[in-house]
């Protein structure tokens, strides 16, 4: 039994169709949702022809022999605030659902190690934590006019990785990496539901469910200067789940058979599939002020999990106005796995591509650094909340991240 | 609409193919050399280390000249130090001031320390004929500075929290015994260094090398350089002997930095060079 | 056409100096000669500070481009970096104050570097060597100026 299905399920035992089906916001229908790293999430993420300092672990192991200095640790804190709105799915309100996180989201260090460089590194790609609580009152439904209609969410979604990398050169302009991350994931979401009708009748559902899973995510890249002040960049990786748990608890109570608590207990051992990546990067280190990047990463097509082929592309570029300050830019898009909305269809997944800009500035000192930086995404789209409806809402999504962060050699 | 296709690419290409043309970096890695940053290559070389090297040259120097003391003339001393600060323009390093001393010893030798203090002893004065011979000697402990040999052989950098910070932090009223002690085992080092077992013996033909090449620069014949090594290499006798050992452990035999120089001088068609000896104001100004 | 040519312009702009190697003059002045030897013609001579770009490199002399020459120098007389101002650790004052906490220590000492034969007296009683402060003050009271020394070698090679 799917995931996806466990929701489905849970709403389907209901007579009310009204209930939402909850999923993650912008999680795991993206593939770049939190940006990583001190330097490249200024730069759009476009990192992978870049890579020679500690965030190279996470983007291409390859760069890792380019890092300047003995050791290098970097640490990186953000602030992110996410919000999905789909436009008047309930009696003409809007449904928003929002996610406010404040998370480290990197750190990464580099040494040298024989003939090469080691590393270790450890990332949030995504993490959402909601909290939501709605009120919609007065509004009609096929199934009888309701007095109040109230959800409450909690929801915390974190995901890591964490592992080790090297690097070594084979001759002066090619160089090759591996980072093996381990990938877990946790989620934890309680959902409560309850409509009042006019008629005084109600329906109460009330979910709590609870995965975790474990995967193994090994990267492979490969670094190449083929002309002087230009560098191109080759990283391979797929993650796979070797154990995963998932288990959803739900209750629900109706008015007009009030001593019946109905709690269907669903588990599930399946695993996640995840794509075939590959992000192919070139970089011009134009002078030793001004750099620009540009990244295209190919997410292949997962069918058992209905998850359509993605290409992002990004765009980067870091300009120092001086020794001590360093600026950076980026677009990046964040394009939809998911596949287009059909009309007559039910329970699709939302279908929204995001663009954002990213903009951030370091400081710094003879063997440190401080950035602060800004992300900010948006897009707009088509989204089916509602459960068993053929509907068919206008969905937008915005999200802003904030990050600090500090970089030390040592 | 095919030909600007074609043209675009055309540029793309020639953008790549001088790319490729333009000269490489002359470094151990140029593709590392050409990703570091602003912020990377202030950290190389900074004012902050130039002034640990300073501050570190002078206490060693005062320790040149508290073992062998000043040569008491001031006519020598001024113009050993015009001839120094001339040839010193030359070299690649205009943030340092070059000061010089004649040091009051029949030794034959020559000291650099780091910062720019460069002594020539009063043995070696009177063994030279002429000041394209005293600018080869200048020049050859110029180029010991400029190379940065003592400062690398030690690893002195001014570092926020390194030793030679912590140098100028003692120097300054002595925070702590140990700090002390650390700086003063470093000088020590670089005193042995000087006085016993000299620089890595390639360090020594590199200074040969340089001091040809800046002394040609400057107009000075260069094979009178040579001739100069030829002369201290033929000295006999119970006099030269203790001093000629000294020599010999601190710097590659006469022979083998006599040949590297004989190198250079084809490679650049030195022998061919019409340029002067300049005896006669060496004459003038040095009257031992 | 108009297109055409004006592609080819920004070609030829794009795959000249814009990407070649920018060198400073570090020397107070350095002689460009016709070819890389110096027993070749000067065709110009560069004061110290002159961006040069860098056309191809060759043993111990490098082809430049600047000012409308272009010919030889001697590799020791150019560098990547522009020259450093003169590092000395008596003109302080206005840098010192802006960059406090740095170079404070590195000031103190000079103030007690002068003072040290004192200390260093008592010390060398106990460890065995001598130090001369006094001798090292006198070398630095020696002031010569750059261009009068440099005209004074240029006199004497000359006759």
């Amino acid at each position: 039994m799917s995931r996806q299905f466990l929701n489905v399920s849970v709403s389907l035992s209901l007579v009310l169709s009204l209930f939402f089906s909850v999923n993650a916001v912008a999680d795991e229908n993206h593939y770049k949702n939190l940006l990583i790293g001190e330097r490249p999430a200024g730069m759009a993420g476009a990192y992978t022809a870049v890579s020679d300092s500690p965030e190279g672990a996470f983007y291409n192991p390859a760069g890792l022999v380019y890092s300047v200095g003995k050791s290098l640790s970097v640490s990186v804190n953000a602030y992110n605030n996410s919000r999905t709105t789909y436009d008047g799915v309930v009696g003409g309100s809007d449904w928003t659902r929002n996610s406010s996180t404040l998370v480290p989201n990197y750190f990464g260090i580099v040494q040298p190690w024989g003939k090469g460089k080691i590393a270790f590194s450890y990332a949030v790609p995504d993490v959402v934590e909601e909290d939501q609580n709605q009120e919609f009152t007065n509004f009609s439904t096929s199934s009888g006019s309701i007095k109040s209609f109230n959800i409450n969410l909690s929801e915390v979604d974190k995901t890591y990785k964490f592992g080790p990398s090297y690097a070594q050169k084979i001759n002066d302009s090619l160089s090759i990496g591996g980072t093996l991350y381990i990938h877990y994931r946790q989620v934890k979401r309680i959902v409560n539901q309850y409509v009042y009708y006019q008629t005084s009748n109600y329906e109460w559902n009330n979910l709590n469910y609870k995965s975790t899973e474990y995967g193994i995510e090994p990267k492979l890249g490969v670094m190449w200067s083929p002309a002087d002040k230009i560098s191109l960049g080759l990283t391979l990786s797929k993650n796979t789940i070797f154990s995963s748990h998932s288990r959803e608890q739900s209750t629900e109570n109706k008015s007009a058979t009030p001593t019946k608590n109905e709690t269907v207990v669903r588990t599930s051992d399946d695993d996640r599939k995840f794509p075939l990546t590959a992000s192919l990067g070139a970089a011009w280190f134009a002078s030793e002020s001004f750099l620009l990047t540009c990244d295209f990463d190919y997410f292949a097509e997962v069918s058992s999990e209905n998850r359509a082929s993605v290409v992002n592309f990004a765009l980067g570029s870091e300009y120092y106005s001086s020794e001590e300050y360093a600026w950076r830019a980026g677009f990046y898009t964040n394009m939809a796995n998911t596949p287009e909305v059909d009309s007559g269809g039910m329970n699709q997944q939302d279908n929204i591509d995001l663009y954002g800009i990213t903009a951030s500035v370091t400081r710094f000192t003879r063997s440190s650094a401080m950035t602060f930086g800004v992300n900010y995404a948006s897009g707009s789209g088509d989204a089916q909340p509602i459960s068993n409806s053929t509907s068919i809402f206008d969905a937008s999504t915005e999200s802003f991240t904030m990050y600090v962060s500090g970089s030390f050699s040592y | 609409m095919n030909s600007l296709k074609f043209i675009s690419l055309a540029l793309a290409l020639m953008m790549f193919v001088s790319c490729a043309a333009s000269p490489a970096n002359v470094t151990d890695d140029p593709v590392k050399e050409v990703r570091k940053r602003s912020s990377q290559k202030a950290m190389e070389i900074s004012h902050g280390d130039v002034e640990a090297e300073i501050q570190f040259g002078r206490e060693l120097a005062a320790r040149i000249l508290g073992k062998y003391r000043l040569y008491d003339n001031d006519t020598a001393n001024r113009y050993v130090n015009v001839i120094g600060k001339g040839l010193s323009t030359f070299s690649p390093r205009p943030e340092l001031e070059f000061k010089f001393g004649i040091l009051n010893t029949d030794m034959i030798n020559a000291f650099a320390s780091p910062g720019g203090y460069i002594f020539i002893t009063k043995g070696t004065l009177e063994i030279i004929e002429n000041e394209a011979q005293l600018a080869g000697v200048l020049a050859h402990e110029i180029a010991h500075i400029t190379e940065r040999h003592i400062v690398r052989e030690l690893d002195i950098k001014g570092r926020d929290d390194s030793a030679a910070a912590g140098f100028a932090a003692m120097l300054g009223g002595g925070t702590s015994e140990t700090i002390r002690s650390v700086f003063t085992q470093i000088v020590d080092k670089a005193s042995k260094i000087l006085f016993e077992d000299g620089l890595k013996f390639s360090d020594e033909i590199d200074s040969d090398a340089l001091s040809v090449m800046m002394i040609s620069n400057a107009g000075y014949n260069p094979l009178a350089y040579k001739k100069l090594l030829e002369d201290i290499a033929k000295k006999k006798g119970a006099k030269y002997k203790k001093n000629k050992k000294i020599l010999s452990d601190t710097h590659p035999s006469f022979k083998d930095r006599i040949k590297a120089i004989n190198k250079i001088i084809a490679e650049e068609g030195l022998n061919e060079l019409d340029y002067a000896n300049v005896k006669s104001r060496y004459k003038k100004y040095i009257k031992l | 056409m108009k297109k055409v040519a004006l592609i080819l312009f920004f070609s030829f702009l794009y795959s000249s100096p814009v990407f070649a190697q920018e060198l400073y003059v570090k020397s107070i002045k350095a002689k460009i000669l016709d070819r890389p030897s110096l027993r070749s013609k000067v065709l110009n001579v560069l004061p110290r500070g002159t961006k040069v770009m860098e056309v191809y490199r060759e043993g111990k002399w490098v082809k430049i481009a600047a000012r409308g020459t272009v010919g030889w120098v001697s590799k020791y007389l150019v560098s990547k970096k522009p020259p450093m101002k003169r590092v000395s650790l008596l003109a302080r004052g206005k840098s010192l104050r802006k960059t406090s906490r740095r170079r404070a220590s590195a000031f103190t000492s000079v103030a007690a570097a002068r003072g040290l034969t004192d200390y260093d007296r008592a010390r060398a009683g106990r460890k065995g060597y001598v130090v001369d402060f006094a001798a090292l003050d006198k070398i630095d009271s020696i002031e010569i100026d750059e261009a009068a020394a440099l005209k004074f070698i240029e006199k004497g090679v000359s006759k």
